[in-house]
Parts: C-alpha cells; structure tokens; sequence
C-alpha cells in the first residue's frame, strides 16, 4: 500500500480557494490577499500543484495598458477532484487522496 | 529622493529574483516580477517580492541538491584543510618540539614566510570558515538530515571567534586574546566536529543510495 501523504493545510485553504470558482483565472497577488498567504509560501505551493499536474498556468494581458501581463492560474480536473475528495469525509473509491496520488 | 531609493530598492530584490532563477523556473520568476509590478502599495509589493526572493533561492536550493559538487567541494575543503594543518605542523610545529598556546592553533605562525602572528591567525581562521563553508553546504543536500541546529552552533562558534579576534586585535586587551585563544580552540573542534559530520551524513546517504 503506498505511503499516503499529507497535504498542508495552507495547500488546502489555496485548493479550496481555487475550487470556489473552478472556472475563473486567479492572480497570485488576489490569491495571496485572499487567503493571507505570504507570497514566500505561496509561490512554491503553486509550483508544486502545477509540477503535479493538478494546477494550469497562462499568460494574460495586463487590463491596463503600460502594465505587464500576468500569470493566471486555474485548477484542473485533477485539481478539482482532490477537494472534491477532501471535502468529502468518506473518500470516494478512485479518489486520489494526495497531490502524488492524483498524478499516478 | 526616497522615491528615488524606493525604486532603486524594489528594483535591487527584483533582481535578485531573476539573478538567481534557475533555469526550468524562469517562466514563474517572470509570474512573480510581472505581478509585483500590478501592486499599488509599495511596501506591500516589496514585501511581495522579499517572498519571490525566498521562493527562488528555495528552487535554486532544490537545484543544487541534484548535483553532486557538494560532496566533492566538502571533500576538497575537507581535505586541503587537514593538509595545510600538517603541512605547517611538520615545517613550523616539530621543530619548535611543542604547541604554540598563545593562539590555541595546533601550529606556529610561519614568520620566515612574512607572516605575522596576527596575520597567520587570521589565516587559520578564513581557511577554517572555508572548511566550514564546504561541510555546510555539503549538508544542505540532505534535507532528511537534522542538522540546522548543530550547524547554527558551530557556525555561531565560528563569528564569535571572528567577533573576539576583531576586538582583541583592536584593543589588544590581554583578557580578550586568552578568550579568543578558548575561542580558538572551541571553533577548531567545532569546525572538526562539522567536516566529520559531513562524513558521516554522507556515508549514511551512500549507503541509502546504494538500498544497504
């Protein structure tokens, strides 16, 4: 049986945050203001999730002009289906338990 | 003029970012340099970018453990260490037939080369912190090892020699060079202790490489 590892609660507040919307892109400033996350903390959160292929990163323009552009992140299915199964007491068969699990 | 130094501030973490990206995270040390230019608090943005900072030397960090130069550094540090302390204890040391106490040094300051007492021992100590340097950041490649403590201690030994030794130096004050001599002697076996550290963390982590 493979070690089951646990995810921070700092990752959770961030998954969660990003589930609220599942649709919309989010900055990482708004996400780091929202969740009183500090940028130091954030950062390597949100590279971990994409290294592990639950999060999607894109390139946006900046709404005002002279400014530059963005990066937006947004979960994926996979993303989406971890706290689907963390919210959920009982975990759904199938459901990955882990970021690691939700890759393999 | 604070504007000024503001920017030039914000501007220098900035570049600190980019400076120590590694390669494969150029792309997120552009995410986070692009966004803190969308903050319109200054300090908020600085403090933004002080945390980019801390992110980007973490991945630099990562990079670093994926090579294997840390041993070989620690090794050669390790090793040029002990041979210059044998070096100068067979040249300098035996044929005075005893320890030189007044530095607490297990050699003699090696006058005939045009170094000065105060000279050498400053020597000794940079080659030391060297050593230190090269046992330290072969630790840091094993983050299962729990070494932060006994690193913070012999490193806090290692400036507190370098403290002591400035303020004898200064005010050559015979009370503080017989503690800087303890001193000495408590940094040198600190700086032992560390390197043999080294070499056991890394037998350890050969032996769990290889699955003994």
């Amino acid at each position: 049986m493979p070690r089951r590892k646990n995810i921070s609660k700092q990752t959770k507040i961030v998954l969660r945050k990003l589930a609220a919307a599942p649709d919309a892109w989010r900055y990482g400033y708004d996400i780091s203001q929202e969740t009183g996350i500090k940028s130091g903390t954030l950062y390597p959160m949100l590279i971990r999730l994409q290294d592990q292929g639950l999060l999607v990163a894109e390139w946006r323009d900046a709404d005002e002009p002279g400014r530059p552009r963005r990066h937006v992140y947004r979960l994926r299915a996979s993303g989406r289906q971890l706290v689907a199964s963390l919210e959920c007491d009982g975990k759904p068969s199938g459901a990955p338990t882990s970021p690691d699990e939700a890759l393999a | 003029m604070i504007t000024k130094l503001k920017a030039a501030l914000l501007h220098a973490v900035v570049t600190l970012i980019i400076g120590c990206v590694p390669a494969r995270r150029s792309e997120w040390a552009a995410a986070m340099v692009c966004e803190i230019y969308h903050i319109e608090n200054y300090w908020k943005s600085l403090l933004f970018a002080i945390g980019c900072v801390q992110t980007i030397q973490f991945e630099r960090l990562k990079e670093m453990r994926k090579f294997d130069a840390g041993r070989l550094i620690s090794f050669l540090f390790a090793s040029g260490w002990g041979l210059m302390k044998i070096t100068f204890a067979i040249f300098f040391f035996l044929p005075q037939g005893g320890i030189d106490f007044q530095g607490g040094l297990f050699t003699t300051a090696p006058t005939s080369l045009g170094f000065s007492i105060g000279l050498w021992q400053f020597t000794s100590i940079l080659i030391s912190g060297l050593a230190f340097l090269g046992a330290g950041y072969s630790l840091l490649k094993w983050k299962q090892a729990h070494i932060v403590g006994f690193l913070g201690a012999a490193f806090l030994a290692n400036t507190m020699t370098a403290a002591i030794l400035s303020a004898s130096i200064l005010f050559l004050d015979t009370a503080a060079m017989a503690l800087w001599s303890f001193a000495i002697v408590v940094e040198e076996y600190a700086a032992l202790t560390a390197l043999l550290f080294g070499a056991f963390t890394t037998w350890r982590f050969s032996l769990q490489k290889s699955g003994v």
